[in-house]
């Protein structure tokens, strides 16, 4: 292995080498050879960073991490752009725990090999406390570095991370299906609140104010449609549709099911206020609507549950109202489900129209 | 290096001790327990599954895989270094009173300071030799057997599945070499250069040592930059 050396004795790049072998090598390990060999590299050519890096490396190795910085600068000096010298010295600064000063090196580094940057949001992490400014000051400003900061968020579940991510990012670079589980996991946590300033933000509807949203479905609802919205979650055997009513819009469902299906048609959530007293009223039409076990509207507000069943028959415009109280949270949840009957065949046939959907506060 | 070959099939998946022996390093090692370490590298080699640039930093519990002609060194500070060989798997953790190595496959090179307890927990059959000072093999979960000292210069195979060992706190510096071995031969899987294959292990293949001569390619081959390229 010196034979190389002993032959061309100037060349620079076998004495870099050589320091390197002897620095990592399992089988040959020699501290003091490999400073020997990192000196005449660094000694015949030094202005070559390669080989300030491999010194500072031994240095750092031996102890003298401050004596590493200092080649590491210089090679900065010789190569500012390149990857190896950011590298090295953010690595070295970040395993002294010097986060700020490390920061620039890893913006230039991390741009260049992005893979680095998850395994290395960890250690911003582990570091910083799970600081999201932190972690952000340390990637590079690309919309690579902030998908996988908020991706990396994200795992660690850390919702409200993710969400103050996701509000920092280009409209242009916020993927949808993100939103969507940002949002549903703040709920989920019982973060209502800061959940309902992220759908406000995902939404784009900023001035909406907490409370039971298109009562009379004057905007069109969607599969799609987000918590605080009414959505569809199973049509399963039936047909939703947009229908009219006497103050506007109404919801119109047609069924037509003979088996024994249980369907969860619309969800909404609502903020409300704890530990207060509510009535939802709403307004509901039926034509030839027939089964064992009808559609019922319900109100989950934490675990306790309140519902009113929806008549069987044919009937005009009612008014049906379902008093209810909330607990110590500030969420409830308004379904329109249909539960399996006790025993097959149960269908459900008929048409059923609902509108004017409202909640109001009650002393 | 020669080694007084000492093949007693003892229970595999053990844990080494360290201690006694010479103060064998010459490096000023770090006073502070680390929080995480450097890794030098050649070749390809992954922590946690990505495959890292030749100056890494790795965390506590990190998974470091080699791949052929690839070798990495662990700086872990006070807790002293860890070579890791070719087509080697090892998971380090460390915290106040020393590191923890397990070697799930390959072999591992351990220098360690004075006052430092580094045990290495082998998943498999392994074969134990010790460079300089002294390694104590134990067996926790029997307690009748009493712990297995090896001195500098001896080697030994453990080839029975059974259970693992305890550790004993290292008093003096101490190398170490640990490999895993195929349970039924002994051998090494794939021996790193210049590996002391052992009489018996060669006698059965029928081969002689290889001597094998390292690459010395590096892996940054890009030109030098003056000063005046912008």
């Amino acid at each position: 292995m010196e034979w190389a050396a002993r032959l061309t004795p100037q060349n620079p790049h076998i004495h870099r080498l050589l320091a390197r072998y002897y620095l990592t090598d399992p089988n040959n390990p020699d501290f003091d050879r490999a400073l020997y060999n990192a000196d005449r590299a660094v000694t015949l050519s030094p202005q070559d960073y390669r080989n300030l890096l491999v010194k500072a490396e031994v240095l750092e190795v031996l102890g003298d991490k401050l004596g590493a910085e200092a080649l590491i600068q210089k090679a900065l000096e010789l190569a500012p752009n390149y990857f190896a010298p950011n590298w090295q010295m953010a690595n070295i600064l970040i395993r002294q725990g010097k986060i700020q000063q490390s920061a620039p090196y890893f913006r230039v580094s991390l741009q260049a090999h992005p893979e680095q940057t998850k395994r290395y949001l960890e250690i911003f992490s582990q570091l910083g406390g799970g600081n999201v400014a932190l972690m952000r000051s340390l990637l590079p400003d690309t919309p690579v570095a902030r998908n996988h900061l908020l991706i990396f968020l994200m795992e660690q579940k850390d919702y409200l991370g993710a969400a103050a991510q996701w509000k920092t990012m280009p409209v242009q670079e916020r993927e949808g299906y993100l939103g969507r589980s940002i949002l549903t996991n703040l709920l989920k946590n019982g973060h209502y609140h800061e959940g309902f300033q992220f759908w406000k933000e995902l939404t784009g509807r900023f001035e909406a104010e907490p409370g039971l949203r298109n009562g009379r479905f004057e905007e069109q609802i969607s599969e799609d449609g987000y918590e605080f919205d009414w959505k569809f979650t199973d049509y399963k055997g039936v047909r939703l549709e947009r229908d009219s009513a006497p103050t506007g819009f109404s919801l119109k469902l047609s069924y037509s099911d003979l088996g024994n299906s249980s369907f969860e048609h619309l969800t909404q959530s609502v903020l409300v206020k704890p530990n207060s007293s509510y009535l939802l009223r709403f307004k509901a039409k039926a034509e030839k609507l027939s089964s064992d076990v009808l559609p019922q509207i319900e109100i989950v507000a934490g675990s306790t549950l309140t519902s009113l069943p929806i008549e069987r028959g044919s009937y005009d415009w009612q008014e049906y109202t379902i008093p209810f109280s909330t607990n110590q949270n500030s969420l409830i949840t308004v379904k329109l489900i249909r539960k399996q009957c006790p025993a097959p065949p149960c269908p459900i046939l008929g048409q059923l129209w609902l509108s004017d959907f409202s909640l109001q506060e009650v002393e | 290096m020669k080694f007084n070959s000492l093949s007693k099939y003892i229970s595999a998946g053990m844990l080494l001790a360290v201690g006694g022996g010479l103060s064998i390093l010459s490096a000023q090692v770090d006073s502070v327990k680390p929080v995480m370490v450097s890794l030098l590298s050649k070749g390809n080699v992954k922590v946690d599954g990505t495959k890292v640039p030749q100056n890494a930093t790795v965390t506590n519990g990190s998974r470091i895989v080699t791949e052929k002609d690839s070798t990495a060194m662990a700086n872990m500070g006070s807790n002293g270094y860890l070579f890791i060989a070719e087509n080697s798997e090892v998971v380090v953790k460390w915290d106040d009173a020393g590191a923890n190595v397990e070697l799930i496959s390959g072999s591992v090179r351990v220098q360690k300071p004075e006052q430092v307890k580094v045990n290495v927990w082998a998943r498999s059959c392994n074969q134990v030799d010790v460079i300089n000072g002294e390694v104590a093999v134990w067996w926790p979960e029997d307690k009748v057997k009493e712990a297995r000292k090896l001195q500098t210069g001896e080697s030994e195979e453990y080839r029975l599945l059974a259970q693992h060992v305890l550790t004993a706190p290292a008093s003096t510096a101490t190398k170490y070499r640990v490999s895993i071995i195929d349970c039924k031969t002994g051998i090494v899987a794939i021996p790193p250069a210049g590996f002391p294959v052992l009489a018996v292990a060669a006698a059965v293949a029928g081969a002689t040592t290889a001597v094998t001569i390292p690459t010395l390619t590096g892996d940054d081959d890009d030109g030098p930059v003056s000063r005046s390229r912008p």
